[in-house]
């Protein structure tokens, strides 16, 4: 890992008409859109869908870590997000985050354990730790059978 | 492509790169949504987003945006503009409270941004 802090860049660019551009150096291109709710087209990733999709990753990645750094044994994890935008003293934004963490584990690995590391990556991720609203986790475990 | 590791994919994005594609794709949206409003002309549009991450915690520390506006709308009317992006951007709100997030709108040169 390069020492911090880390320095991160993307470039959006628009015409009059048509798609949103995203960019980043080495980044394949990401067309983008309003989300239905603003009137968009609904194919296309949109700010609030990418902003969702943000969290997400960040909490599957900020576990993947963790758990690496206490080798505890893993096999799969899918990470629901939902994010609920509302306007509140007339400012339209994101005022709730529901995490929906479900983790499949070995047999014989250490549930109490899996669901700590799951905690801890809430506490850590980068993405909500940079916003005001936090983020709500439900987590569930699930044991492979041997 | 979403997938990173910790060791890191050069060719797909991190979530800080999700973060800040989210809150320039908000920021253009908001101009799209405005502009018929404003009857504001331009030709185009360019935003170029910068963020900074700090090690302990773990988040953005800030995080800098330069909007470029194709246009020959008169200063005040720029200024106008980005008073409407800093107000109705969804994501813009979610992130703002959150870090030190500021920047500025320019009009492009004639040759372009």
């Amino acid at each position: 890992m390069q020492p911090f802090p880390h320095h991160y860049s993307v470039v959006a660019k628009a015409d009059t008409q048509g798609d949103v551009a995203l960019e980043g150096e080495r980044l394949p291109p990401i067309p983008s859109a309003p989300p239905t709710e603003f009137g968009g087209p609904g194919d296309r990733w949109s700010p609030e869908t990418l902003f969702v999709a943000a969290v997400a990753d960040c909490f599957v990645l900020t576990f993947r870590g963790i758990a690496g750094l206490s080798r505890f044994s893993w096999v799969s994890l899918e990470c629901n997000v939902t994010g609920t935008v509302d306007r509140v003293d007339r400012v339209t934004q994101f005022i709730a985050l529901e995490v929906r963490a479900r983790l499949r584990i070995p047999a014989g690995a250490n549930e109490e354990q899996a669901r700590r590391l799951l905690a801890k990556a809430e506490e850590t991720c980068l993405v909500t730790n940079s916003l005001k609203v936090q983020p709500h986790l439900e987590s569930v475990v699930e044991i492979e059978q041997p | 492509m979403l997938d990173t590791a910790l060791a890191g994919r050069r060719d797909a994005l991190n979530p800080a790169e999700l973060l800040l594609a989210a809150l320039s794709a908000c920021m253009i949206k908001g101009i799209e949504r405005v502009v018929p409003m404003l009857k504001f002309s331009l030709r185009g549009v360019e935003i170029r987003v910068h963020g900074v991450r700090q090690d302990v915690p773990p988040r953005m520390e800030c995080i800098d945006y330069e909007i470029v506006v194709d246009t020959d709308e008169p200063d005040r009317r720029l200024e106008l503009l980005h008073d409407n992006v800093k107000k109705y951007g969804t994501v813009f709100n979610t992130v703002a409270p959150g870090t030190d997030l500021k920047g500025v709108l320019v009009r492009a040169t004639s040759h372009g941004s």
